[in-house]
């Protein structure tokens, strides 16, 4: 039999539902599911999230064709509702169409199990045929795959036990696939018995070394188990194989963070922060890696850290805020390296009383390094008169005393006045001014 | 090895649309208002304003790459000029409200004076976008060998 008969047969009881803002995509859609073989009576519409998770609990539609974002909301909550509805993927459709078209957006849609990501603008003609051939393929699986959404379903449902059985019923019809692997591993997960699901999925590892589920089950456990260097490993494989996933950037800066992967996170960082243009998520991750990787690379300062380090301050300040402690450390670290005109030219446009007392420490310090002794020790008493102390305001009231030729009881008052507030540090602060 | 980025992963295929309505004599910049709905071979079917165009007029269409491409001042009546990347002159065939106001309108535009290469060309930008999407996701979704 052909396939758009084969297909019209199959479709001719599916009941569908389109989402979508835009009536010229809701009578497209719908022409193309009629033509394919959906009956006209078995079609329902939603024009907003809220609408269309009202229908599908109502009239539970098999297929389900949406915008990727409807009125500026992305329809992950729509997805998440159809599978809930029917756990067992098989013979139920959910199709996304996205004007937001780069492989990243491809990478997180397909692990949210959906059955396509089309995009838009597309030719009639194509959409069809695309669609045509997801939907011949997702009703021919083979019986593995067939069991598999069952399993998944199980699983879902929390009904564990059966999800066992599944799983190594798949494991002794297929055992060198890694997919059984998986399934046994995810069931351990949802019942939170994260060691046994990182022990299946990794026999499920050395079956295939790139099953993408596979692969991001085990970072994530590495994650959630906080072992670091394993879960490093893994995404070295992931990224190497794979578009990354956006919503996983903050776990592999944190990888790369715990495992001292400094210049390589600032190159990553970096390319980040120059393609993606909706950086709101992943901001504050980055800027903190970027200060954090800087202030590491600092112990190493040699002539390729010192520019790593530069450019990561740059980019880190571009996506902080300034009232925060990220952005200061960016600053104090383009201090150590003598930054001292650049470290200006971005605290110049905050007015002094916004300034916090960290960032008053660092004005301070770049004044001993551009406008010399004398001045930075007048500047560092008036912070003292103002009521702001820190231990780098008595360090360099004292470096810039001793070096405009205070007294050495002017120097000692200062430095026992210090170690009244600092008792930790007097034994330093003595030692600056002998 | 170390953990991977691809600038690539992040790029889209994008394209931004402005028009000049030859027929009122009238040009319309704001190609943010200005929605690529679907292509057709030979044509194109776009949302825009709905006091832009009427059935019957002609249309000079400039089409830029990304999504927020330097418009110039004035557009060229010739259809050619810095930053645009493909133009063509077309016929509103059809014009539908999008809703009850009415604002805006989606418009089926035949073209009548276009190169048909470039213009494969630029469809076909999409279509190996979607080739990469789609392929992606296969590798990604579960399969058995």
């Amino acid at each position: 039999m052909k396939n758009d008969i084969v297909l019209r047969e199959y479709l001719k009881d599916k009941t569908a539902m389109v989402v979508t803002e835009s009536s010229t995509d809701r009578t497209a859609w719908m022409k193309l599911f009629v033509e394919l073989g959906v009956g006209v009576n078995k079609f329902y519409s939603a024009t907003s999230l809220k609408e269309a998770i009202e229908v599908l609990e109502d009239k539970s539609p098999e297929i389900l064709f949406s915008s990727y974002q409807i009125k500026g909301e992305v329809i992950d909550p729509l997805i998440d509702a159809h599978i809930k509805k029917f756990p067992d993927r098989t013979g139920h459709f959910c199709f996304v169409v996205s004007e937001k078209n780069s492989l990243a957006v491809a990478a997180a849609a397909a692990e949210s199990d959906i059955d396509g990501l089309l995009i838009k603008p597309y030719n009639q003609l194509d959409l069809t045929d695309l669609v045509e051939k997801s939907l011949f393929n997702s009703i021919n699986l083979p019986k593995e795959l067939v069991l598999f959404n069952l399993v998944m379903g199980d699983i879902r449902c929390g009904d564990y036990e059966k999800a066992q059985e599944g799983a190594e019923k798949y494991i002794l019809a297929k055992p060198d696939s890694p997919n059984g692997y998986y399934l046994h591993g995810l069931n351990k997960r949802a019942q939170g018995e994260v060691e046994e699901a990182i022990k299946m999925w990794n026999i499920g590892h050395t079956k295939e070394r790139t099953h993408h589920k596979i692969l991001c089950g085990l970072f994530d456990a590495y994650i959630d188990n906080k072992q670091f260097p394993e879960s490093y490993r893994i995404a070295e494989i992931l990224t190497d194989e794979f578009p990354i996933n956006p919503k996983r950037i903050p776990n592999f800066i944190r990888a790369s963070l715990t495992t001292k992967n400094y210049q390589n996170l600032i190159t990553f960082c970096e390319m980040i922060v120059d393609v993606d243009d909706d950086l709101t998520a992943i901001k504050k991750p980055i800027a903190a890696a970027l200060a954090i990787s800087g202030k590491n690379l600092l112990l190493d300062p040699n002539q390729k850290n010192r520019d790593l380090i530069i450019l990561a301050a740059k980019k880190s300040i571009a996506l902080s805020d300034p009232q925060s402690k990220i952005f200061v450390t960016s600053l104090e670290n383009l201090v150590e390296l003598g930054k001292f005109q650049l470290v200006k030219e971005y605290l110049d446009p905050i007015a002094t009383e916004d300034q916090s007392l960290e960032m008053l420490t660092v004005d301070l310090m770049v004044a001993e390094g551009i406008d010399g002794a004398e001045l930075s020790f007048i500047k560092a008493q008036n912070l003292l008169k103002l009521n702001k102390f820190s231990p780098n305001i008595y360090r360099i009231l004292l470096r810039s005393g001793k070096e405009i030729q205070k007294t050495k009881s002017q120097l000692e008052d200062i430095a026992f006045d210090g170690a009244k507030r600092f008792p930790e540090l007097k034994d330093e602060f003595l030692k600056i001014i002998q | 090895m170390s953990i991977k980025f691809r600038k690539n992963d992040f790029q889209e295929v994008h394209y931004c649309c402005a028009f000049v309505n030859q027929t009122s004599g009238v040009e319309f910049r704001n190609y943010k208002q200005v929605k690529i709905e679907e292509f057709h071979e030979k044509g194109i079917t776009i949302i825009v304003p709905t006091n832009t165009c009427n059935v019957g007029h002609n249309l000079m269409l400039l089409f830029f790459k990304g999504r927020n491409p330097k418009m110039p001042k004035s557009l060229p009546e010739q259809g050619e000029g810095r930053g645009i990347h493909y133009s063509a002159i077309g016929k509103v065939k059809d014009k539908t409200p999008l809703d009850q106001n009415a604002k805006f309108c989606t418009v089926v535009i035949d073209f009548n004076q276009f190169d048909k290469y470039g213009w494969q060309e630029l469809l076909d930008e999409y279509r190996e976008k979607q080739e990469e999407v789609t392929s992606t996701f296969s590798r990604i979704q579960i399969n058995e060998k």
